[in-house]
C-alpha cells in the first residue's frame, strides 16, 4: 500500500522523479570519474617506474636485497622456473644475474651496475627493446653490451667502441672482460641511465664465473594490480628457506610514499567532490518539498497521518535514490571504460617534462569493479542520510500554513 | 528587473542555487589553492633549501664530475658581490666518490662547502639534528652525512669514515674523516647521495687550493632571477650558468603533474556544479510551470520568458561567485596559517619526495579571474537548458 502510492507518486510527476535520479546519477558518475582518474594516474605512474627496471615482483635468494652479491645468486633449475610459471597471477618471467663491476674506456672509469638478462623475455617484462636508441638489441649469443645512454656519455664511448668490464666473479675471483658496445638505451631515470650496462645472461656467466646462476628472477604479474596475489602465491609455492618474494612497493618504498602522499591530497578533493554532490542531491529535494507543500498540507488535512505521509515521502526518496545510483553506475561504466580506451592526453610544455623522465603524458582511468560500487554506495548513503531531511519536513508540517 | 522580483519572491529557491554556486566558486578556488599551495612549498624547498635560485658549472662539469673542470673562488668572490639582486651565495667545490666504513661502502658526492655561507643561503645548520654543525674549534677533517645514510651504514657523531675519490690528476685519493653531526633535509634522496665536508679539507685532497666547481646564488626576490641569470651570464661567458627549473627537473615534473592534475579535477568539480544549477533550475521551472504558462497565456514574448530565466541565474552567479570566493579567501588564510597537516593521512612520508608534510595552501589570484569566469559560465550554460525547457511549454497545458 505504502510502496504502491510512493510508486506512483513517482510516476505522477515524472519530470521531478527524473531530475531527482538524475542528480543522484550524475554524483554516482561523478565520484567514480574522479577516483578512477585518480587510481589510473597512480597505476600509469607505477607501471611507468615499475617497467624502467625492477619489474612488479622479483625473486631472490634469501638475504640477496640486503646484501647484494654473487654470493647470494642461486642455481637456476628447470624445477624453480616449472614452479613459478605454475603459480597462479604470474604471466612470466625474466632471468638476471646482476653486479656491480668496473667499467673503462680508454682513461675514464666509472661504476656500473651489470645485468646478464635473457634478452627476449626481459623484453616481454620491461620492454627493453623500445629503450634502444643506437645500435642493435641484444641475442642469447651476441657478445656485445648495451650501455646506458648517460653511462656512454660520460665515458666517451659510442656504438663499436671496446669497453673494459672489472668486477668480482663468483666465490671472490677476478672477472675481466673485454666487450664491444652493441646498442645504446636510454632510461628516464637519469640513475639508471648512468649505470646500467645489459649482457645476455650466458656471456655474463661466463665472465664472472658463476655457471648456471642468477641473481634475479623478475616476475610479470597477469593483472599489475594483482601483483600483491602474484606475489603471494610465490611465496607459497617457492621454499621461504632458499626464496625471497619482493614486490616493487618494497623495492621502491619511495614511489610508494609518494603515492601515497597524493592520495592524501586527493582524499580532499574528494571530500570536497561530495560536498558539492550532497548539496545538489539536497537542492532539489529541497525544491521538491517547495513544490509539494499544497499537496502534503492538502493530504494531512484530509486525514492523512503525518507518519504515514512520511513514510510515502521516504519510500519515494530512497526508490528515486536507489535507481539513480543504479542508473549511474550503469553511465559510469562506459564512460570510464572510453576514458581507459582513449585516455585524456597532455601536449605542450608538461608533455615535455614528463617525456625528460621517460613518462609519456597520458592519464588513462582505471576501471575497477570495487570503484564502481564504493562510489555507488557512498552516494546511496548521503542519498538516504538526506532523505531524512523531508520526513523531517513533513512531520513538522503545518496543514493550514502549507495549504495557503 | 522582472527577474530581480522573482529572485526574491521564492528566497528558498534561490539560495539554494545561490549556494551551490558558492559552494563550486569555493570548491574551485580551494582545490585550485591546495594544488598551488603543494607546488609552491616544493619550490620554495627547492631553493631556499636545496639548489637556490641560480648555479654555475663549467660546462663540462655536470656531464663528467671531474675535478679538473673547476673555477676559482678569488674569480667569484670579485664578481658576485656586484651582481643585482643577491642575497647570498655559496662556493662549493664537489667530488663523487666513495664512502666507506667497517660496515660497507656507498656511492657519494662530497661537497666542500664553507659552513658559515653554506648556512646563509640554505639554513644548514638547522638541518643538522644530531651532533654539530661542524665543530668550532677548527678541527681539520670533519663530515656532515644525512639520516638515512647515516642509519644505513650505522653513523654516529664521532665516528669514523674514509672518503675516496679522484683528485684533479685523476689519480685515487683517500682521506679519512670524523662525523661531526647527522642533517635531515627536506629531500630524503638528496640526503642519502650527500655528504659535506670543509671545502678547505676537500681541496687539500684534490690538489686544488682555490677550486670552486659550483656556485650557488640566492637572490632577494624571484622577480629578478632573469636579470640577475643574464648578468652572470654576461660576467661569465665560459660558464655554464642555469637557474633552478633547469638545475632540478624533477622540481619541474612535480609542478607540470600538479598542473595537470589540479585541470582534470578542476572541470570535475565544475561538471557537478552544473549538474546541482542544472538540477535546482529545472525544478523551478517545473514548480513555476503554471506562472511561466500563465506569462505566455497573457502574451509574454518567448525571448522574453527565456532571458526571464537565464537573468534570474545570472543574477544568483553574479551575487554567489564573489561570495564563494571570499569564503574560499577565508579558509585559505585560515589554514595558510596553521598549515594544512597531511601526516595524519600520509604517515608523515611527504618529505621523502622533497615536500614538507604541512600543505600551506595558496590561492593564486591570477587563476581567480579564470575560476570566476568558468563558474559563472558553468552557471550561465547550465540555466540555458531549463529556460529552453520553459520555452517549449504550452500555455493551455502549463496553467492547467
Amino acid at each position: 500500500m505504502l510502496l504502491t502510492l510512493a510508486w506512483r507518486n513517482i510516476w505522477r510527476n515524472r519530470s521531478r522523479s527524473l531530475i531527482t535520479m538524475a542528480s543522484v546519477g550524475s554524483a554516482v558518475v561523478l565520484a567514480t570519474l574522479t577516483v578512477s582518474l585518480q587510481k589510473g594516474v597512480f597505476d600509469n605512474l607505477i607501471a611507468n617506474v615499475v617497467s624502467f627496471y625492477t619489474g612488479y615482483v622479483q625473486v631472490h635468494r634469501v638475504g640477496y636485497w640486503k646484501e647484494q652479491t654473487l654470493e647470494n645468486s642461486f642455481q637456476l633449475s628447470d624445477s624453480i622456473s616449472k614452479k613459478v610459471l605454475e603459480t597462479h597471477d604470474v604471466q612470466y618471467w625474466t632471468p638476471r644475474l646482476e653486479s656491480f663491476a668496473l667499467l673503462s674506456s680508454g682513461e675514464k672509469t666509472k661504476g656500473c651496475m651489470v645485468a646478464g638478462i635473457a634478452p627476449e623475455s626481459e623484453d616481454m617484462v620491461t620492454r627493453l627493446k623500445s629503450k634502444l636508441v643506437a645500435g642493435d638489441y641484444l641475442t642469447d649469443s651476441s657478445r656485445q653490451v648495451l650501455v646506458g645512454e648517460g653511462l656512454a656519455k660520460r665515458l666517451g664511448a659510442g656504438v663499436g667502441d671496446t669497453l673494459v668490464l672489472l668486477g668480482q666473479g663468483y666465490f671472490g675471483s677476478t672477472a675481466a672482460g673485454k666487450f664491444a658496445v652493441g646498442g645504446l638505451l636510454h632510461f628516464g631515470s637519469p640513475e639508471l641511465n648512468e649505470r646500467l650496462v645489459f649482457m645476455p645472461l650466458a656471456r655474463a656467466q661466463e665472465w664472472l664465473d658463476a655457471p648456471g646462476m642468477v641473481t634475479t628472477m623478475v616476475i610479470s604479474p597477469v593483472n599489475p594490480s594483482e601483483s600483491g596475489a602474484a606475489a603471494a602465491g610465490l611465496h607459497l609455492a617457492l621454499s621461504q628457506n632458499e626464496f625471497e618474494v619482493m614486490r616493487w612497493e618494497e623495492m621502491m618504498p619511495d614511489i610508494e610514499e609518494h603515492i601515497r602522499t597524493d592520495t592524501a591530497s586527493s582524499k580532499i578533493i574528494l571530500g570536497v567532490l561530495y560536498l558539492l554532490i550532497s548539496f545538489g542531491i539536497f537542492a532539489t529535494l529541497l525544491m521538491m518539498l517547495i513544490e509539494r507543500r499544497r499537496e502534503f498540507g492538502m493530504l494531512v488535512a484530509l486525514g492523512m497521518k503525518k507518519a504515514q505521509l512520511a513514510r510515502v515521502v521516504l519510500a519515494e526518496s530512497v526508490l528515486l535514490t536507489l535507481t539513480g545510483c543504479l542508473a549511474g553506475l550503469l553511465i559510469s561504466l562506459p564512460i570510464v571504460w572510453w576514458l581507459r580506451e582513449r585516455p585524456i592526453r597532455i601536449g605542450g610544455e608538461t608533455a615535455k617534462t614528463f617525456e625528460k623522465f621517460g613518462f609519456e603524458a597520458v592519464f588513462p582511468a582505471a576501471f575497477e569493479p570495487n570503484v564502481f560500487l564504493e562510489q555507488a554506495s557512498i552516494v546511496l548513503a548521503v542519498g538516504l542520510i538526506l532523505a531524512i531531511y523531508p520526513v523531517v519536513n513533513v512531520l513538522r508540517l503545518k496543514p493550514v500554513e502549507a495549504m495557503r | 528587473m522582472l527577474s530581480w522580483r522573482n529572485l526574491w519572491r521564492h528566497r528558498t529557491r534561490s539560495l539554494a542555487i545561490m549556494a551551490s554556486v558558492v559552494l563550486g566558486t569555493w570548491a574551485g578556488a580551494f582545490i585550485l589553492s591546495i594544488y598551488y599551495g603543494m607546488a609552491e612549498g616544493r619550490v620554495k624547498i627547492a631553493i631556499e633549501q636545496e639548489v637556490s635560485h641560480l648555479q654555475a658549472h663549467h660546462p663540462n662539469f655536470r656531464d663528467e664530475f671531474e675535478a679538473k673542470w673547476h673555477f676559482t673562488q678569488g674569480r667569484m668572490d670579485s664578481l658576485l658581490p656586484k651582481m643585482p639582486g643577491l642575497k647570498a651565495y655559496s662556493l662549493r667545490s664537489q667530488a663523487q666518490g666513495m664512502l666507506a666504513n667497517a660496515s660497507g661502502s656507498n656511492g657519494v658526492q662530497i661537497n666542500g662547502v664553507d659552513p658559515e655561507r653554506e648556512d646563509a643561503i640554505r639554513g644548514f645548520r638547522k638541518m643538522v639534528k644530531s651532533g654539530l654543525y661542524f665543530d668550532s674549534t677548527g678541527k681539520r677533517n670533519q663530515i656532515l652525512v644525512g639520516k638515512k645514510l647515516a642509519d644505513k651504514m650505522k653513523l654516529v657523531p664521532g665516528s669514523k669514515v674514509v672518503l675516496t675519490f679522484q683528485d684533479t690528476g685523476q689519480e685515487i685519493v683517500s682521506g679519512a674523516f670524523r662525523l661531526a653531526g647527522i642533517f635531515e633535509s627536506p629531500n630524503a634522496p638528496l640526503d642519502e647521495g650527500n655528504v659535506y665536508v670543509r671545502r678547505s679539507d676537500l681541496n687539500a685532497l684534490l690538489g686544488t687550493p682555490d677550486a670552486v666547481m659550483e656556485a650557488a646564488v640566492l637572490l632577494s626576490r624571484e622577480e629578478i632571477l632573469q636579470e640577475s641569470l643574464d648578468w652572470w651570464r654576461t660576467n661569465c661567458p665560459d660558464l655554464l650558468i642555469e637557474d633552478w627549473r633547469s638545475i632540478s627537473p624533477e622540481v619541474a615534473l612535480v609542478m607540470s603533474s600538479i598542473d595537470v592534475s589540479s585541470m582534470i579535477f578542476l572541470v570535475i568539480i565544475l561538471i557537478a556544479l552544473a549538474f546541482g544549477i542544472v538540477n535546482t533550475m529545472l525544478m523551478a521551472v517545473l514548480e513555476r510551470t503554471r506562472e511561466i504558462g500563465m506569462l505566455l497565456a497573457i502574451g509574454m514574448n518567448r525571448l522574453r520568458v527565456f532571458w526571464l530565466i537565464v537573468m534570474e541565474t545570472i543574477l544568483l552567479a553574479l551575487i554567489g561567485c564573489p561570495v564563494g570566493l571570499v569564503a574560499a579567501w577565508l579558509t585559505v588564510e585560515l589554514l595558510s596559517k596553521k598549515g594544512l597537516d597531511l601526516s595524519g593521512f600520509a604517515g608523515n612520508m611527504m618529505k621523502d619526495f622533497g615536500f614538507s608534510a604541512v600543505i600551506y595552501p595558496v590561492l593564486p589570484f591570477e587563476k581567480l579571474g579564470l575560476i570566476i569566469l568558468m563558474t559563472a559560465g558553468t552557471a550561465l550554460l547550465s540555466s540555458v537548458f531549463p529556460a529552453w525547457k520553459a520555452l517549449r511549454l504550452r500555455p493551455a497545458e502549463a496553467i492547467r
